[in-house]
């Protein structure tokens, strides 16, 4: 067997090889002289290397730490789902209310005497649906949809997903 | 990434204003703070005050930590962060001599050799840690001292898990030389 090279010694030194090789390795070390030094000098820089270096902190770096931390923390935290489900909402507010636009106008209309401010609201917001109509028609509209839903995906963290998938799995499976 | 349940616990304690948690955890991750603020900015005056800047921004931000990481490497990716930060901002000069001895060691594996006859074996390695480029000693700290992973190093210092694995053994390799050369000269003393 060659000698050991370098990559070989720092596999070992991190546990990183199979049984097989070790025990090759070593017996290799135990009668070479050679690589015998060189790998005693690589458990010493091991050993070395895992000494705790001198690192000024003061006894009181806690207690200074605390006392410069803001008074409070960030009240409003806007979590990304969250944002994405108002998205959600919206968007499907939206839908809704283009998808029932006759219906809303012959709302609007049957109480044209009203001024209440929720009427008020749905005349807005039906004249803005077929307003959209009008511009782009149909399949703008589903473009924009469209739009929003890749939106909402990149915008929803995949970790909730997964987290709760896995919940659900461990539910199914009776691991919870 | 699942958390220990009493990190979990401590996080959600902190993100809901526990002041004493927060306590707890700068107990519990000072020394690797510490470490790598010492790793990447060296000797500083502003040691403390980085370290202190380091639990600001953790305390700032806890809300934005989305577990898919451990805690602690969390954690020390900041501090990597804020220390970098610190160096191109009040040692430029510094900074960039980094990423020239990066690069120079990219060509070029024998550079650059120290004052070492007059030092005991711990300093002489501690000398020649410091000589190494900043993402060197960096990786060999957290591998060694902190015992992390190539992954979790690879997350701090934003870099593929393959470069930190080149990185901790090249620079293993400059400091086992270091310590032949201590050898050879115990030999040639009368």
């Amino acid at each position: 067997m060659s000698h050991i090279s370098d990559s070989q010694f720092q596999e070992l030194l991190d546990d990183n090889l199979n049984e097989r090789q070790s025990k090759l390795f070593l017996r290799h070390i135990w009668d070479c002289p050679q690589c015998r030094e060189e790998w005693q000098i690589y458990r010493q820089l091991k050993k070395t290397l895992m000494q705790e270096p001198v690192v000024p902190l003061s006894n009181h770096f806690t207690d200074d730490t605390m006392a410069s931390l803001p008074s409070r923390l960030p009240r409003f935290i806007i979590q990304r789902w969250i944002i994405a489900v108002s998205s959600l909402s919206i968007l499907a507010g939206i839908g809704a209310l283009y998808y029932f636009r006759d219906i809303l106008k012959r709302i609007v209309l049957t109480n044209a005497g009203f001024e209440s401010p929720l009427l008020q609201l749905t005349s807005i917001l039906s004249t803005i649906g077929n307003f959209i109509l009008r511009i782009g028609g149909d399949q703008v509209v589903l473009f924009l949809i469209a739009c929003f839903a890749l939106l909402l995906i990149g915008l929803l963290d995949k970790k909730v997903f997964q987290r709760r998938t896995k919940h659900s799995f461990q539910v199914i499976n009776g691991t919870l | 990434m699942n958390q220990p349940t009493d990190t979990r616990a401590l996080i959600n304690q902190i993100r809901h204003g526990n002041r004493d948690a927060f306590r707890t955890l700068v107990e519990q991750n000072k020394r690797l703070v510490s470490h790598v603020i010492y790793r990447t900015a060296g000797h500083i005056n502003d040691h403390e005050d980085l370290c202190q800047d380091v639990f600001i921004k953790v305390y700032q931000n806890i809300h934005k930590f989305r577990e898919d990481s451990k805690l602690s490497t969390w954690i020390a990716q900041i501090a990597f962060n804020t220390s970098i930060n610190y160096l191109r901002k009040k040692r430029p000069s510094l900074y960039e001599d980094e990423s020239r001895i990066l690069a120079t060691y990219e060509t070029n594996e024998d550079l650059p050799d120290i004052q070492i006859e007059k030092m005991d074996r711990n300093q002489r390695i501690a000398k020649a840690i410091d000589s190494l480029p900043l993402q060197m000693r960096t990786v060999i700290t957290l591998y060694h001292l902190e015992e992390m992973s190539y992954k979790e190093i690879g997350e701090i210092m934003n870099m593929p898990e393959g470069t930190m694995k080149s990185y901790l053994f090249r620079a293993r390799k400059k400091l086992k030389n270091v310590l032949s050369q201590e050898l050879e000269l115990k030999d040639i003393q009368p």
